[in-house]
């Protein structure tokens, strides 16, 4: 797997994946989920978007994978523009990947199967008629399965997997995706302090060459993966930087804390 | 890991099993039959490859169509109106009084042209319906309600248009032969059935068992997720739509020529019906449910609706309940599952023990 | 020649929307596919044969009977059967039409395979121009309106429609709320049941009945509601107006399945571009 990608995305080509946010807003009847947002994330960087629930965290993500259309702003990504394109062109094409919120796979598949639909979606229609699985192909799930620590379930249904296990499988789908920018919503959503630290090395280890958009709930699990965070407030961008920096904007702790003391209410 | 791929290979070969057995079993049919019973044999055979048909829309893609038949239908009169035409005229057309056929008629008096038109029409009709019934966010449910709405229009239309179709009558005396000149002897005939059962049960079970019939599964299980790796699931559901469409013309054609006859009951919203029923009973999503069911449910009505006429459609009706309620998803799918469980039960144990160590 | 089209498209409209409303209640509130509702139409129709028929009572009492009758057996489809069922489509849609096939049977042992005549309430004409008008028509557009009004105020108005309307957004919620969520269902399925049967006796007086017209009626009235819109009850009015002109006028002109094939594949075609039908709802 490492072979492959070393091949197919040099060190310049890698230089280009640089998503390029600029005055994305999204209005939906009226109510304005996402307002004016400029984001740029370089090359190989991990950044996490936080925020209260209803910032438009979620919103953010589907603009830029293309199952929400935009009101008006630009999504750049290797230099191409996404806006207007649909989300199976923007994930063949320009080699975006995303794991949902709450896990989104092929319950009644195999795990291995589940896998394998995660590596072919980008061949033709006619190599997924004519070429059948090869041994290299299994060996790169059984790899990928045992970066996810799935490699024995490969023959069960992944209905049967526990909660946390399936947000490894979608994790495990997107690693074999080989996407250049990838999407997590939410990854250890539901998932044991044990579970989310597992997941995050996983991601430490296995997508860090990528660039990454992560939104996240869990701050130790933030601190863990983090080089760069960006805060989403009401649709707008609030703050933006280093965690310990944004840790002490008086801004951010006021809105976490207006929130702390209104559930307390 | 090798521990596991034996048992994959036990499982599968459960089913090949029995469909081989069932393929013999079809194979040495003939020897003990009368010919009564070997027609209604040849006619089982057609409605299997009808069966298979359905199974790969509905049973691999979820797409329960309710109005196959229609598709059936159009293979089976295409062929039929070839077949019988005579000095230009179809032969039920001069019985009415018409000495006029439309022009288009002439060119299906060539045997192979009328076979191969057949086919051509149920695809090109599939991907036109597909193209407008799978583009957008369309429910399933709307397609099976569209579907249904069109098997009882084409219905209506074969009765209406006399002229055309021979009207409720529908084409009696098709003659028995494929490409040849003269009719081939019931029993050769069966043979000739029974081999392209078995070639679409190959070409099944190859379309299924390669990454489009993983694809397949997975626009059933998630269609939503699968743009998200890239996949255009529109496509694959238009092109499975064409491939069982035109499997379905074939078994049509098979019909028209192994029974001489093809008429509106055929074609409608009760053939429709019939085969999602063989397949509910049978097990869908896997091509051996399809071969069960429909034997078993066609022997049962040929069996019961000769001698119980009036309460055959009751307990028809009462077996689908029976079959929704009892065994969910069909007798193989049952089947299946237990199998299934079963590994599934010993890997999670597995799995327990290696983290405990 | 064409105003009376339009006025005869006018009439089959009523007999639509009639014919329809159960539909739009059962699929639309319900999301319930209910392939039976052609034969429900159907024991509709035998219950006001029976009533004015066979026991000679005015036509009035075989309209009461045939709504309650129906919609006891509505109420038991739902409870017995179509409860355990949903969200699985493929199944209603099996469990519905074994049903239908059972309902059709029966029929016949009952009554007989022939078609059924009963003789119409009210007869007589109005004349409009050169246009004859049976007085009976007249009533259909009449009960049509009617049992459209009563009910919206059902739906809108009263406390059982506002739970009904509730259930349907958010069934979870609405539990959580003190709404008794399965009888709910269990009485908008058979309100929509009684009123296909209500429909099935009116319109019995002027067309041709047997055990086997049911799934006529059914997609006929699937393609009503389809076309209006399956989120609101406006809709299927539209959208038999619709069918009904569209049937009258381009059946007029040609033949009666002509006019049915072109409008099933204008809903083919609707539905490309507007999933939902004509009115749909405004959502986020």
């Amino acid at each position: 797997m490492n072979k492959r990608m070393e091949n197919n995305v040099p060190e310049m080509k890698a230089r280009k994946n640089k998503l390029i946010v600029r005055g994305l807003s999204v209005n939906f009847n009226g109510f304005i989920a996402v307002d004016q947002v400029d984001l740029t994330v370089e090359p190989g960087e991990t950044r996490v978007i936080i925020g209260p629930n209803g910032a438009g965290k979620t919103t953010l993500l589907d603009l830029i994978t293309g199952k929400t259309k935009p009101t008006s702003g630009t999504i750049e990504f290797r230099g191409h523009q996404l806006v207007g394109k649909s989300t199976s062109e923007i994930c063949r094409k320009y080699h975006v990947g995303r794991k949902f919120q709450g896990p989104n796979v092929f319950n009644n598949l195999t795990v291995g199967q589940n896998m394998q639909l995660a590596m072919m979606g980008r061949d033709s229609q006619m190599d997924h008629l004519f070429r059948r699985k090869s041994g290299e192909d299994m060996d790169r799930i059984n790899e990928c399965l045992n970066k996810v620590r799935l490699l024995e379930y490969k023959d069960i249904m992944a209905a049967t997997l526990s909660h946390g296990q399936k947000q490894w499988l979608e994790i495990g789908m997107v690693i074999l995706q080989e996407a250049q920018l990838v999407v997590l919503d939410e990854p250890t959503a539901g998932m044991t302090a044990e579970e989310t630290f597992k997941t995050g090395e996983m991601i430490n280890k296995n997508l860090k060459d990528k660039t990454l958009l992560v939104i996240e709930h869990d701050m130790d699990f933030v601190r863990q993966i983090a080089e760069t965070v960006t805060v989403l407030h009401q649709g707008k961008i609030l703050a933006e930087g280093s965690f310990e920096e944004v840790e002490q904007d008086p801004r951010v702790i006021q809105v976490y804390l207006k929130q702390d003391t209104e559930k307390e209410e | 890991m090798n521990e596991s791929k034996k048992r994959m290979v036990r499982h599968i070969s459960i089913l090949l099993i029995i469909d081989i057995a069932v393929f013999l079993f079809l194979a040495c049919f003939p020897v003990f039959a009368n010919a009564f019973r070997l027609q209604i044999m040849a006619k089982c055979l057609c409605y299997i490859v009808f069966a298979y048909s359905l199974d790969l829309l509905w049973g691999y893609v979820g797409l329960m169509s309710m109005g196959h038949a229609v598709f059936f239908g159009i293979g089976a009169y295409i062929l039929a109106i070839g077949y019988s035409m005579q000095n230009g005229v179809p032969s039920y057309m001069t019985s009415l009084g018409y000495t006029q056929a439309p022009g288009i008629y002439y060119f299906l008096a060539n045997k192979p042209v009328a076979f191969f038109a057949a086919l051509l029409v149920c695809g090109v009709v599939a991907g036109i319906l597909g193209a407008f019934l799978f583009s957008k966010k369309v429910n399933s449910v709307f397609f099976s309600l569209i579907t249904f709405a069109l098997a009882r229009v084409f219905e209506l239309l074969i009765i209406n248009q006399q002229r055309f179709t021979g009207g409720a009558n529908g084409i009696t005396k098709i003659s028995r032969r494929l490409f040849a000149e003269v009719d081939i002897p019931q029993q050769v005939y069966y043979y000739i059935l029974l081999a392209m059962v078995i070639l679409v049960y190959l070409f099944c079970k190859w379309l299924t068992s390669s990454k489009y019939g993983l694809i397949l599964e997975a626009v059933r299980e998630n269609e939503d997720r699968m743009s998200f790796f890239g996949y255009h699931a529109t496509r694959f559901k238009i092109v499975i739509f064409i491939i069982s469409a035109v499997l379905a013309g074939l078994a049509g054609i098979m019909f028209a020529t192994s029974q001489s006859f093809i008429g509106p009951s055929n074609v409608g919203i009760a053939a429709s019906t019939a085969v999602i029923v063989w397949l509910a009973l049978g097990g869908r999503g896997n091509i051996t449910g399809a071969t069960i069911g429909t034997l078993v449910v066609c022997w049962a009505e040929s069996i019961f609706s000769e001698q119980l006429t009036d309460y055959w459609n009751i307990i028809y009706g009462v077996m689908i309940l029976v079959v929704v309620f009892l065994i969910p998803k069909g007798i193989i799918g049952q089947l299946q599952t237990a199998v299934y469980n079963r590994r599934a039960e010993r890997v999670r144990r597995e799995a327990m023990v290696e983290n405990k160590q | 020649m064409i105003l009376t089209l339009i006025i005869n498209g006018l009439m089959t409209a009523a007999s639509l929307l009639l014919l329809s409303m159960g539909m739009a209640i059962i699929f639309g509130i319900m999301n319930v596919v209910n392939l039976a509702h052609g034969e429900l139409i159907v024991i509709g129709a035998y219950v006001s044969f029976t009533m004015i028929e066979i026991l000679k009572l005015p036509f009035g009492i075989a309209v009461f009977a045939s709504f309650l009758v129906t919609a006891v057996i509505g109420g038991m489809i739902e409870k017995l059967i179509v409860k355990k069922l949903y969200g699985k489509v493929a199944e209603t849609l099996l469990v519905t039409y074994a049903l239908s096939m059972i309902f059709q049977q029966v029929i016949k042992l009952i009554y007989g395979s022939g078609y059924i005549h009963i003789s119409s309430p009210v007869n007589g004409v109005v004349k409009l121009g050169k246009t004859v008008i049976p007085i009976y028509y007249l009533c259909m557009i009449g009960v049509a309106v009617l049992v459209f009004a009563v009910t919206l105020l059902l739906f809108n108005k009263t406390r059982i429609g506002m739970q009904i309307r509730a259930v349907s957004q958010n069934r979870t919620m609405a539990g959580c709320l003190g709404v008794n969520v399965k009888l709910i269902d269990t009485l908008t399925f058979a309100y929509g049941a009684g009123l296909t049967g209500l429909a099935g006796c009116i319109i019995a007086p002027i067309n041709s009945i047997s055990p086997f017209v049911g799934s006529n009626y059914m997609v006929d009235s699937f393609m009503a509601v389809v076309l209006g819109g399956v989120d609101s009850l406006f809709g299927s009015v539209l959208g038999s107006l619709i069918m009904g002109e569209s049937n009258s006028i381009i059946g007029g002109y040609m033949d009666s399945v002509f006019a049915e094939m072109i409008v099933v594949f204008a809903v083919v075609i609707l539905i490309r571009f507007k999933p939902k039908g004509l009115i749909v709802k405004e959502r986020r």
